[in-house]
């Protein structure tokens, strides 16, 4: 479609100061796929960063599989949880794309790459066994905190 | 507006560059990201990425997972973070494929330089990598090097495009 | 273009040769839908044909399932209706309990996963194809693809694969073993460069 945008920026937030979980609510249903990065650390020590979509923090609801190289061994893991990744006190980032969401005849599924120089290249897919629409989408670190001047940026894929 | 602009592309020639660079693009986005079609004019295979015309190695780190159509691995090093590209004893008329993505280019921050990259050909060998890299610097990046690293350099056909995303103005909410 | 131009009677109102009225020109930006398919039904084969050549590179999404009984099924993936020993693949794949790199000889097509029948979700892919428009070379292809699962068979790989033709590419061919299943997207952009 020449003429309308189809890579749109939805919205950011900068964290002015740590704080441990940021959503993005009133998610409009106007595009294909959302596409998250987050650019950041979080204050004390690793922490696994956890998805939330629609609010849904039930773990079962969400299936995971990642395939990681720490630097020595290369692995993999699969579990039912809402991980989207992890962060740790130094920079890191985390990239995701969340497919046909706002369809309403499907799980959501997601990809992932994260990236910690101080730990493992990681890629991750998830799923969210889930056939509503997303309309939230929030990002927790467990048991810790965002760093102030963290980054995360919203956008709509058509 | 749309968020993902191209600023510029490269198309290398037969001069046989040993880098490629793009510098004075706009600070006014997000992240950049590189889109990379790329060959060795040696059997090295490698490009790595600098920035800001930094090449003191011990500014970077690098943490991939690599495959290379046989077997799976994982190495770390303090150094540049590089992806592979097609070499030229691989099948002719063939190129690899790279992206390197810079988050936050514009912050006070130490820099993420993430990779995804695959080279083909038609054999048993093909690799693909996934990279974590850092910088130490902590200026905004103004140049973007992908370079031989002084060993090869990039044959003809070769392209590489800069791309610029822009953040959107919707906000979110914190707790 | 304007060529010529009538003053009103009005004052103070600054005149402008060029619609843009002194504005910058508006960007669509370097990504271009090209083309969505959204199946209401089962369906043999997607195609994507008379692809535009006016961009550098195309991108590919795909969020599918197949009909085959299985948890992960194959989709096979061909250009321009070549179906002899012309495509070559790697890939990277972790399934949970091993992470494992592999190649594939020759074939007639890609062969990448989807979600088959059984898997709890449908398989989401991303599929990139640099300088897919170039005369002169062979065409490479990078793909991330997954296949979602709560219990046995999830996967995750980095593919990449080889199209062993000079010829630019000019149609995509999506086709699984059995039907797509209705709810499966298969949408191509093209990036500029």
């Amino acid at each position: 479609m020449a003429g309308t945008p189809q890579y749109v920026g939805l919205a950011n937030l900068t964290l002015g100061a740590s704080a441990s979980t940021v959503t993005f609510s009133s998610i409009a249903g106007t595009y294909r796929d959302l596409y998250l990065v987050i650019a950041g650390n979080v204050t004390t020590s690793a922490a696994g960063v956890n998805l939330r979509l629609n609010g849904d923090t039930t773990t079962t609801n969400y299936s995971t599989v990642t395939a990681q190289g720490d630097g020595s061994t290369a692995t993999t893991s699969s579990s039912n949880t809402f991980g989207l990744g992890s962060l740790s006190t130094t920079q890191g980032a985390i990239t995701a794309t969340f497919f046909d969401y706002a369809q309403t005849n499907k799980h959501k599924g997601y990809l992932v790459q994260v990236d910690r120089f101080d730990s493992a290249a990681q890629t991750r897919a998830g799923s969210w066994a889930n056939t509503a629409a997303v309309t939230s989408l929030a990002v927790v670190a467990a048991a810790n905190a965002f760093a102030a001047d963290t980054t995360f940026t919203l956008y709509g894929v058509n | 507006m749309a968020a993902k602009e191209l600023l510029g592309t490269i198309v290398v020639d037969a001069s046989a560059p040993t880098t490629i660079t793009f510098t004075s693009f706009p600070s006014d986005g997000t992240d950049l990201l590189v889109v990379l079609s790329a060959r060795d004019t040696t059997t090295n295979g490698i490009v790595s990425v600098q920035l800001n015309g930094d090449t003191t190695a011990a500014n970077y780190s690098r943490r991939l997972l690599i495959s290379n159509g046989v077997s799976v691995s994982s190495t770390m090093a303090s150094s540049f973070p590089y992806g592979n590209i097609v070499n030229s004893g691989q099948t002719a008329n063939t190129f690899g494929s790279m992206q390197v993505l810079l988050p936050k280019y514009t912050g006070s921050a130490q820099k993420t330089i993430s990779i995804q990259a695959i080279t083909e050909s038609s054999s048993t060998t093909g690799y693909a990598n996934l990279v974590s890299g850092n910088w130490t610097g902590t200026a905004a990046i103004t140049s973007v090097t992908l370079t031989k690293d002084g060993v090869g350099s990039f044959a003809e056909g070769t392209t590489a495009s800069l791309y610029k995303i822009t953040k959107g103005s919707g906000g979110a909410t914190v707790a | 273009m304007i060529t010529s131009m009538k003053r009103s009677l009005q004052s103070s109102k600054t005149w402008y040769r060029s619609m843009l009225a002194g504005n910058p020109k508006m960007s669509y930006g370097a990504y271009d839908l090209i083309s969505t398919t959204l199946i209401s039904s089962d369906t043999g084969a997607i195609i994507f044909s008379d692809i535009p050549q006016t961009y550098k590179h195309l991108q590919l999404r795909v969020v599918s399932k197949s009909r085959d009984s299985a948890v992960s099924a194959s989709m096979r993936i061909r250009f321009n209706d070549i179906a002899t020993g012309s495509y070559r693949m790697h890939t990277l794949k972790g399934d949970g309990l091993t992470v494992s790199s592999s190649n594939v000889a020759l074939a007639q097509q890609f062969a990448f996963r989807t979600a088959g029948d059984n898997a709890d979700g449908f398989g989401v892919s991303i599929m990139d194809i640099a300088n897919y428009a170039d005369s002169v070379n062979y065409k490479t292809v990078r793909t991330m693809t997954t296949v979602p699962d709560s219990t046995d068979g999830r996967e995750i790989s980095l593919n990449s694969g080889l199209f062993l033709i000079t010829a630019p590419v000019t149609s995509i061919l999506f086709d699984a073993l059995n039907d797509f299943i209705a709810g499966s997207r298969f949408s191509l952009y093209g990036i500029k460069g």
